[in-house]
């Protein structure tokens, strides 16, 4: 009973930290299930689990608020159930992922609920915005965080109750062992996944042959990831910098020199908006207006402050209210900042226009920098380590996280506020597509390096061989995999890959297809013998 | 332009066409087309740099018909009436997608689907472009499947 109302405690807070601070992005898999296992005393089923969704998942990411596999419950659920489970931790942690991933895909049926409650509660807010009570108007952004939470802690306490009890001990010791062997191979297969859907997401046909880089590195030099991720960042600077004789777009002369702003907020002003975007940004997000109540919630000291008149100070709110949705940690705060400067301008018009000008390309650029490539790095090397077993992975991706973005986004609010209506044309230098295009370069390379050395996966098939030697005829058993590795190293993970790759993005299927077709597939293989994830021990 | 994806979508190019779209579609060129946007220095500057890499143009409705035809092209517009103006124009798209249409302060509108919010006169605009023969769907994203848009109107009693 403990145990499950702390791991419940901890589903709260990895739902609350991947919508208003992302301090060490709980709500991933890696994350969530890293600390679900030292919650329940077994550190090392969290970490196994963790790390199995979190390749499974990589690059899957809420866009605009499209549903995505509620893989934080997956992770925390599938871990407190392998805990219960008969027999050693490789198997429990089979059971596990086997238990994480359904639970995964059929709990995101619950995330539309949560978000249809919110939906609701923001027409709430219009009413104390019109009254100009600031009051109500935070209390309704806070409540909105009570059906986010629910939807996935209520399934986290339930499942945490009945792994807790010797049901799941006595159910799982029947499963035969050929399905656990099956399960683990199933397990290696599924980062195969992760990198398939990565790739579908860049531009595979334009930057493929960076690939080849990272490959080289693991399967014939075996650097370390970390190596190829640093070749990663000089290939990348290299690209970005000889990019610059293109001509791109001429940076906009200097702007007339404006009437300077009287500065009427203060420090303490800036620090309070600034304060309740970074712990809040998200936490009302609804269907209607999505992040509006979040951003108004941020403005509202400033609008206090430069608005004295209630009229000006009930408009000001309303102004704020109107539907915003964009990146939170690349990008929210530039328009938070702008916003800002705009506003204390005297030019509430133009705040209005840029924010409405700004936040759909801030989503597109942020959302692709953030989810499908710095993220995804990051946290393919934690999930790396975490299958080792160690503790540096889960540890190595939330500091990753926790400061770059914490640094990232105070300076972003603070250089837009500085530069005001400069922004715009900084940000019209091209600086934008040269990050996003820095960063594509970076994850092409080091994905060539992560799938030989994440994706796991060899034939323990032989065949007989006779030769003749001094005229008697010896019948040899040769193992396929050495031939194999003689004609290209890694070749049954490469071809894994593109395997899943051709179903997701060629046949199209839907991920949650092509994630069953693997673990059927790997459980099959498996409990047959003739793949394994890795070598067996010379006997 | 005709054969176009024409998308309806308040917040134009971002997460959900930049990742999700112009890839299931093989895009090749994007047309953001709307009148303001259009007028609007800052979003002609800012909305290619979002793009990732595809040719981007910024039209008002009048330049999009103009523009001449091209393969593998998806409109994005801002407003319902975009989409509106553009067939009234002539253009005959290959399918006009109702993704993301927020509900406009002021305006009184019923929310059809999750992402889509429709005014009464909004309504019969959508079934005039219907009956005019143009395929009108609502898709969020690729995975979703494509719902025949004057049915969820005739629902909500639009």
């Amino acid at each position: 009973m403990l145990v499950a109302l702390a791991l419940t405690l901890w589903a709260i807070y990895c739902t609350y930290d991947g919508l208003g601070p992302f301090l060490i992005y709980a709500q991933r898999p890696l994350i969530a299930g890293s600390v679900a296992g030292l919650i329940i005393g077994h550190p090392l089923l969290g970490l196994l689990i963790g790390a199995t969704l979190e390749l499974a998942a990589l690059g899957v990411y809420t866009y605009g608020g499209a549903t995505i596999p509620d893989y934080q419950t997956g992770a925390i659920v599938g871990t407190a159930l392998a805990a219960g489970a008969a027999g050693a931790p490789a198997a429990q942690a089979a059971i596990g992922i086997g238990v994480g991933l359904p639970a995964a895909i059929l709990l995101s049926a619950l995330d539309p609920v949560g978000k249809m409650v919110t939906t609701a509660l923001v027409h709430r807010a219009d009413g104390y915005a019109a009254d100009g009570n600031a009051r109500g108007m935070a209390m309704i952004h806070w409540v909105s965080l009570v059906p986010w939470v629910a939807v996935r802690a209520v399934p986290t306490f339930l499942a945490a109750l009945a792994a807790s009890g010797g049901l799941v001990k006595d159910i799982t010791a029947s499963i035969p062992a050929g399905f656990v062997q099956g399960m683990t191979l199933a397990g290696s297969l599924l980062p195969a996944v992760g990198f398939a859907l990565l790739l579908g997401m860049m531009e595979l046909s334009r930057y493929w042959y960076l690939l080849l880089i990272g490959f080289v590195g693991f399967a014939y030099l075996h650097l370390p990831v970390l190596g190829i991720a640093l070749i990663g960042v000089a290939v990348a600077m290299l690209f970005v910098t000889l990019k610059r004789d293109e001509p791109v777009l001429a940076v906009p002369e200097a702007p007339p020199a404006e009437p300077t702003v009287d500065p009427r907020l203060t420090k303490q002003d800036l620090r309070r908006v600034f304060r309740r975007y970074f712990w809040s940004s998200q936490i009302s997000w609804n269907y209607e207006r999505m992040q509006a109540l979040g951003f108004a919630y941020s403005m509202e000291p400033v609008l206090r402050r430069l608005y004295p008149e209630k009229a000006d100070y009930v408009a000001g709110l309303q102004r704020h209210l109107q539907f915003f949705n964009t990146s939170v940690l690349v990008g929210g705060p530039l328009i938070l900042g702008s916003s800002v400067a705009l506003e204390e301008a005297g030019t509430p018009k133009s705040a209005a226009s840029t924010k409405v000008a700004l936040m759909g390309p801030m989503a597109g650029i942020g959302d692709t920098v953030v989810f499908a490539l710095y993220n995804s790095i990051v946290f393919t090397m934690g999930a790396s380590w975490a299958l080792q077993g160690n503790w540096l992975g889960p540890a190595f991706a939330a500091v990753m996280v926790l400061v770059p973005y914490a640094l990232v986004r105070r300076w972003q609010f603070g250089f837009a506020y500085r530069e005001g209506k400069r922004l715009a044309g900084h940000l019209a230098a091209g600086t934008l597509a040269r990050v996003a295009q820095g960063a594509t370069v970076l994850g092409f390379v080091v994905l060539g390096g992560f799938i030989p050395s994440i994706v796991k996966v060899v034939t323990t098939l032989t065949y007989r061989q006779t030769t003749t030697v001094q005229g008697q005829p010896v019948t040899q058993s040769v193992a396929i995999q050495n031939q194999l590795d003689e004609l290209l190293p890694f070749l049954l993970p490469v071809l894994v890959t593109a395997g899943v790759y051709l179903l997701t993005v060629k046949a199209r299927l839907r991920p949650v297809w092509v994630i069953g077709i693997v673990v059927v597939a790997g459980v099959v293989l498996g409990w047959l013998g003739w793949f394994a994830p890795s070598a067996p021990a010379k006997s | 332009m005709a054969g176009a994806h024409v998308r309806i979508d308040n917040r134009l190019i971002h997460g959900q066409v930049t990742v999700a779209w112009t890839r299931r579609l093989g895009v090749r060129r994007l047309v953001v087309c709307n009148d303001e946007v259009a007028a609007d220095e800052l979003q002609v500057m800012l909305l290619p740099q979002a793009a990732r890499g595809l040719p981007t143009d910024v039209f008002s409705v009048d330049a999009t018909l103009a523009a001449e035809a091209g393969d593998g092209v998806m409109i994005i517009v801002k407003h319902p009436e975009d989409a509106f103006r553009l067939v009234e124009g002539g253009l005959r798209p290959e399918v006009v997608n109702v993704g993301n249409v927020a509900p406009r302060p002021g305006d009184i509108a019923t929310m059809v689907t999750r992402s889509v919010a429709v005014t009464a006169d909004e309504a019969d605009a959508y079934r005039k472009l219907a009956a005019a023969g143009v395929p009108l769907v609502t898709q969020l994203m690729p995975q979703d499947k494509p719902t025949e848009f004057v049915p969820l109107l005739d629902r909500k009693g639009l």
